[in-house]
């Protein structure tokens, strides 16, 4: 355990805030067009075999990154209630 | 004459030698950068936050923090790029392919042009080859004419003249028809050259398209991994941090007692004999009503024993009694310093260290599985244990699993908070007490990490798995098979529980898994749980220092008996009955076989006395000598169930991640 215990609560709600708006933006930025190359089949089904590749990739990415943002609001309020918890054995309840 | 169609000049020929069009490929750049800079912008938002007061914070927790924002960082770092080679690679194409189009724009125009000239030259020897003919039939009809005069000669010789310069003429004209259809057919090789490039454009886009590094990008599962191991360690730290609360309460009852043992010092020294044996007296109250009623109720003869060593040290001369202490005290420095094996780090790390042999007779196949695992938690495999911070798992050929869970490591070697030499999860006071009074995995740290462990390893879904646990791997086993979440991603088929009072538990498991719960009615930890779960610090205490003064670790005893005072702080009614002398003893339970499901056996009974009645050979005896057709039944089905079968025994470790 480390000899100093410094928790930011902001920090944390921030932090929390931002990867959400991250997992948004990634939801909203990321989506690339199923298109076609008219003529080149070839390309065409190489740019689609790359896009459901990467709309997997980026569907796990999202979800992780959403995840993480309930991570750090579950974290804030773990610490909070560790504090009150000390705070109550403190005080002899 | 003039055409815009490959296909006017070359019939058959396709209109246009290119295949694909370049605004396609400029439209699909042009998304691909707007996705890149999108990414990069989530990137660069995101990173900023590690600028921010991360550095602020303090602690284990701040670390897996860091660790947990660096990864999400790290998964989107990557992204951009990959973009930025896509919007490059279809920009590629499309400027080469705009390239080629407007070659193949002036390679029809000069198609064009040779067509026209082929055709002027054609048409141009199709008329000097009818003058020729003219002059041919000129000079047959004065040749074939009567007349013999001079003038005719003259006509003759005229029309052959004619004849020669036409020829040439007709000659050049032919030539020249050739000329321009060679270079017609130029156009034509253009054509196909064009088509060859593009051809060889696609192939080099459609390899770089599959060559783009999606694959090399972070896996976005270990980003869910550190997930779980911060949500994990933030747990763990958030009861690091309780426990460091308690730990102080602990420690203040320390430091009473140590002042009380400075003041029978002083008394002692100043006083002579006499005085040392009320000490001694005194002490023993010390101890408390807990001595009497352990001393008095377990083990009568070892109490007095005890009690007695404690009068005869009480009136030795205080060097001679300085001089035990401090030889106690080594010993108990030894027991809480020393490494009891295992290590650091390494968590879910698997070693094979055996083979597993599961070919016993058909009729006792099931049996034989009982008791192979069941001695493998002692003795492990060829010489090589179950270390304190490993569980084992038996691979078996026919691609079932037998999960072999231990119990804690410091049930007789106490050990406040986490084993600082291997920070086992088998640990009694950090994860085994906080278990014993629920079901699933949610409260028992070990399920999880189990649970961890086999999706780390590759177990896969469905796979038939059976469970053999001892003491606090007993809980564990009825714990996951009780749970939806592993006998669900699992098949658990089989559970095995052996010294545990594990008969609450079994009504949490599905009847479709076969449970045996085997307990020892003299195994005094059974006994202890049997006692009731709560005050569960005190019970801990208490069994801890049975343990100690059986061993005969006086001062241990003494140290546990502290504990379970400071345990039982905030349990008034536990320190009560215990004071009061209520027994938790008392609850033993009663022998015999019951089934509360058909496919659920608990098997109590009256068993060896081999580590307090709780080493796992006193289960191996009973299933040895057992006659019990319940339990036999169980043993039948571990058979038929194909366990019984051979295979590699493997350790996974589960070291608590720092």
């Amino acid at each position: 355990m480390a000899d100093e215990l410094v928790v930011v609560y902001a920090f944390l709600d921030t932090l929390a805030a931002n990867a959400r708006s991250s997992a948004d933006a990634l939801e909203a930025g990321s989506l690339l067009i199923d298109l076609t190359f008219a003529g080149t089949p070839e390309i065409s089904s190489a740019y689609r075999d790359f896009l459901d590749r990467w709309d997997e990739h980026r569907g796990v990415l999202r979800d992780g990154i959403a995840g993480a943002a309930g991570a750090f609001g579950v974290t804030s309020e773990a610490f909070q209630r560790c504090e009150a918890r000390l705070v109550a054995g403190l005080d002899g309840g | 004459m003039s055409t815009s169609s490959w296909a006017t000049i070359f019939p058959g020929l396709a209109p246009h030698p290119l295949r694909g069009d370049p605004h396609d490929f400029q439209s699909a750049g042009d998304e691909a950068r707007t996705v890149a800079t999108a990414t990069a912008t989530v990137q660069l938002e995101f990173a900023r936050i590690r600028s921010g007061p991360i550095d602020e914070l303090r602690g284990g927790a701040a670390e897996g923090l860091a660790a947990l924002v660096g990864e999400i960082d790290g998964s989107l770092d990557d992204l951009a790029p990959v973009f930025t080679a896509l919007t490059g690679i279809l920009e590629h194409h499309g400027s080469e392919l705009a390239h080629l189009r407007a070659e193949a724009d002036a390679a029809l125009a000069r198609a064009a042009t040779r067509w026209n000239d082929l055709g002027t030259a054609r048409d141009q020897h199709a008329h000097e080859r009818g003058v020729l003919a003219t002059i041919d039939q000129q000079l047959d009809a004065l040749r074939r004419s009567p007349d013999p005069r001079e003038q005719a000669m003259a006509q003759i010789e005229y029309w052959e003249n004619r004849r020669w310069g036409q020829l040439d003429t007709v000659a050049w004209w032919r030539d020249r028809e050739a000329g321009r259809r060679a270079d017609l057919e130029e156009s034509r090789s253009e054509f196909h050259r064009f088509g060859a490039t593009e051809q060889a454009l696609i192939d080099l886009t459609v390899e770089a398209i599959r060559h783009i590094p999606l694959d090399e990008l972070r896996d976005p599962t270990g980003l869910l991994n550190a997930i779980g191991d911060f949500v994990g360690g933030v747990g763990g730290f958030a009861n690091d941090l309780v426990d460091g609360a308690i730990d102080l309460i602990v420690d203040g009852v320390d430091a009473l007692a140590g002042a009380l043992l400075t003041l029978a010092e002083f008394v002692m020294s100043a006083a002579l004999d006499a005085v040392s044996v009320a000490i001694g007296l005194a002490l023993i109250a010390l101890a408390g009503v807990f001595l009497v009623q352990v001393f008095m109720l377990l083990a009568p003869i070892v109490g007095t024993v005890v009690g007695l060593g404690l009068l005869i040290f009480a009136v030795l001369p205080l060097p001679l009694q300085m001089a035990i202490l401090a030889k106690l005290s080594r010993v108990v420095t030894t027991v809480f310093d020393s490494s009891p094996g295992g290590d650091l780090g390494g968590t879910y790390d698997m070693d094979p260290i055996g083979s597993y042999t599961g070919m016993p007779t058909d009729d006792e196949a099931g049996r034989a599985v009982l008791l192979e695992t069941l001695r493998l938690i002692d003795d492990g495999r060829g010489g090589r244990p179950i270390e304190p911070d490993e569980f084992a798992l038996v691979q078996l050929d026919n691609g079932k699993y037998i999960v072999v869970l231990p119990g804690v490591t410091d049930l007789s070697d106490p050990d406040v908070g986490l084993n600082s030499y291997n920070r086992t999860v088998r640990d009694l006071d950090q994860y085994a007490l906080s278990s014993s009074t629920s079901t699933g995995m949610d409260d028992n740290r070990y399920a999880q990490m189990v649970a961890r462990a086999l999706a780390r390893i590759g177990v896969p879904t469905g796979a038939d798995v059976m469970i053999v646990g001892h003491s606090y791997g007993a809980d564990t086993a009825l714990d996951l098979a009780a749970d939806p979440r592993f006998n669900g991603t699992y098949h658990v088929t089989h559970v095995a529980a052996a010294a545990y009072h594990s008969g609450p538990q079994v009504a949490a498991v599905p009847g479709a898994t076969n449970v045996l719960v085997l307990q020892n009615t003299r195994d005094a930890a059974v006994q202890i749980e049997a006692a009731g779960h709560a005050p569960v610090g005190a019970v801990d205490g208490y069994a801890d220092a049975v343990g100690d003064f059986l061993s005969g670790d006086l001062l241990g005893g003494f140290a546990e008996l502290r504990g379970s005072a400071g345990h039982a702080g905030a349990t008034a009614v536990g320190v009560a009955t215990l004071a009061t002398g209520g027994n938790p003893l008392a609850a033993t339970t009663t022998p015999g076989v019951t089934q509360p499901h058909p496919n659920h056996t608990v098997a109590v009974f009256d068993g060896g006395t081999v580590g307090a009645g709780h080493h796992p050979d006193n289960y191996v005896d009973y299933l040895t000598g057992h006659t019990s057709t319940a339990v036999a039944g169980f043993e039948a089905s571990v058979g038929q169930g194909g366990y019984a079968a051979p295979g590699t025994v493997y350790v996974v470790d589960v070291s608590v991640p720092g």
